[in-house]
C-alpha cells in the first residue's frame, strides 16, 4: 500500500491530468480510474476528492455539466480552456519535482 | 442491480441527516453513494440496501461529509467574493465611475472643511453609524423575505444561501465602524491632513458601495448567478 501522504500534493494535478486524457468526469468514476491505473496502489478518498473538484472549480479551472442517469442527477467536470493551460503547467511542475527527488533519492555519485 | 427511486430518495435523506444542507451537494454525494453502492451490489448482490450504504459512507472517513462540505463552503466562498468584486468594479468604469467619483469628492470635501478636528471626528462617526445603522436595519427587516427566498423550490443552494445571507455585510460594515473608532486614538495632526481626508472618502465610499452591491444588486441577479454556477439548477 503506497503512502498517501506523499500523493496528496500532487491530487489536483493527478485530477488535471486525468481530465486530460478522458475529456468528462464524474467524481466516482475519478476514484475508480485512480484506483485501476496505479493496481489499487492509490485509492484517492471521497474527502479528499471533492474538496480538490471544488477547489478546481473555483478557481476556474474545471467547468460542470449536468446529466440524468438512470434515476439521478450526475455531476461530470471538464478542464475550461484555463484549465487546459494550467495542467500543462502542473505537470511540468510535478516532473520537475520527481527529477529532484530522484536527485535526491538516487544520487549519482560519478564524478564528472 | 440498479437502484430504485425510493433508494434515491433515502440517499436524500440520509444526507440532510448527515448535516448536509444543500442540494448541491447532496446531489453530488448521493451520485457517489449510488454508483458506490451499485458496485457493491455487483460483487456481493445479498447485501441490503442499508449495509452497502454504511460501507460506502465509511469512505469517507470519521468525519463523514463534514469535511467535504467546510472545504465546499470555502470554494463557493471565494466564487461568491469574486462575484461581489465583479459588480463592484463596474463602479470602477464609466459611466458608474462619476457617481463613485463624485461620492468620494463630497465626502472628501466635507472633512476638508471641516477645520474643527473634533466636530470632524463626529462626522466620520455619523457617516460609520449611519452605514452600519442602515445595514443591520435592512437585514434585520428583510430577513423573512430572504428566508423564503434561499429555500425557494424547495431546495437550498450553498450560493443561494450566501446571496441572501447578504454575505454577512454587517460584519464587515462593524469592521469599518470599528476602525472609525480608533481615529479617536489617533493624534490630531494625522487627522488634519488632507490625505487622512482622501483616505477616509475613500473607505466610507468603498463600505457603501459594496453594501449596495451585496444587499440589493446580487440578490437581484440571484437567478442568473445560480444559473450560471450549477448547471442542474434548471434541471433540478
Amino acid at each position: 500500500m503506497a503512502n498517501s501522504k506523499l500523493y496528496k500534493g500532487s491530487l489536483s494535478t493527478i485530477i488535471l491530468k486525468l481530465l486530460d486524457e478522458e475529456g468528462k468526469m464524474y467524481g466516482y468514476e475519478i476514484t475508480q480510474k485512480v484506483k485501476a491505473i496505479t493496481k489499487g496502489d492509490l485509492k484517492i478518498t471521497e474527502g479528499a476528492l471533492y474538496p480538490a473538484l471544488h477547489k478546481l472549480e473555483a478557481e476556474g479551472l474545471l467547468d460542470v455539466e449536468v446529466a440524468k442517469v438512470d434515476n439521478r442527477l450526475r455531476k461530470y467536470y471538464k478542464l475550461t480552456e484555463q484549465g487546459e493551460k494550467e495542467t500543462v503547467n502542473r505537470l511540468a511542475e510535478l516532473e520537475e519535482f520527481i527529477r529532484s527527488m530522484q536527485q535526491l533519492v538516487k544520487p549519482k555519485w560519478s564524478i564528472q | 442491480m440498479k437502484l430504485t427511486q425510493d433508494h434515491i430518495q433515502q440517499l436524500y435523506k440520509f444526507t440532510r441527516a448527515h448535516h448536509v444542507e444543500h442540494y448541491d451537494l447532496q446531489t453530488e454525494l448521493v451520485d457517489h453513494m449510488a454508483n458506490g453502492i451499485e458496485e457493491q451490489w455487483q460483487k456481493n448482490p445479498n447485501l441490503s440496501f442499508e449495509e452497502a450504504l454504511q460501507g460506502e459512507f465509511k469512505k469517507f472517513g470519521v468525519l463523514g461529509f463534514m469535511d467535504v462540505v467546510e472545504k465546499r463552503q470555502k470554494a463557493l466562498g471565494k466564487k461568491y467574493r469574486s462575484i461581489i468584486w465583479r459588480f463592484f468594479k463596474e463602479w470602477l468604469q464609466l459611466p458608474k465611475l462619476l457617481l463613485t467619483f463624485s461620492a468620494v469628492a463630497i465626502v472628501y470635501t466635507i472633512l476638508h472643511y471641516t477645520s474643527d478636528s473634533d466636530v470632524k471626528e463626529y462626522v466620520c462617526f455619523g457617516m460609520a453609524f449611519l452605514l452600519v445603522v442602515f445595514s443591520m436595519g435592512y437585514l434585520f427587516v428583510s430577513r423573512k423575505y430572504r428566508k423564503s427566498k434561499m429555500v425557494e423550490g424547495g431546495k437550498k443552494w450553498m450560493l443561494g444561501e450566501m446571496i441572501y445571507n447578504l454575505g454577512n455585510v454587517v460584519v464587515y460594515n462593524n469592521l469599518v465602524f470599528q476602525i472609525v473608532l480608533s481615529v479617536q486614538n489617533l493624534d490630531r495632526s494625522l487627522i488634519d491632513n488632507i490625505w487622512f481626508d482622501l483616505a477616509y472618502a475613500l473607505l466610507v465610499v468603498a463600505a457603501a458601495l459594496t453594501t449596495y452591491v451585496v444587499m440589493f444588486v446580487i440578490p437581484s441577479k440571484a437567478e442568473e448567478l445560480l444559473e450560471e454556477t450549477y448547471a442542474e439548477y434548471k434541471i433540478a
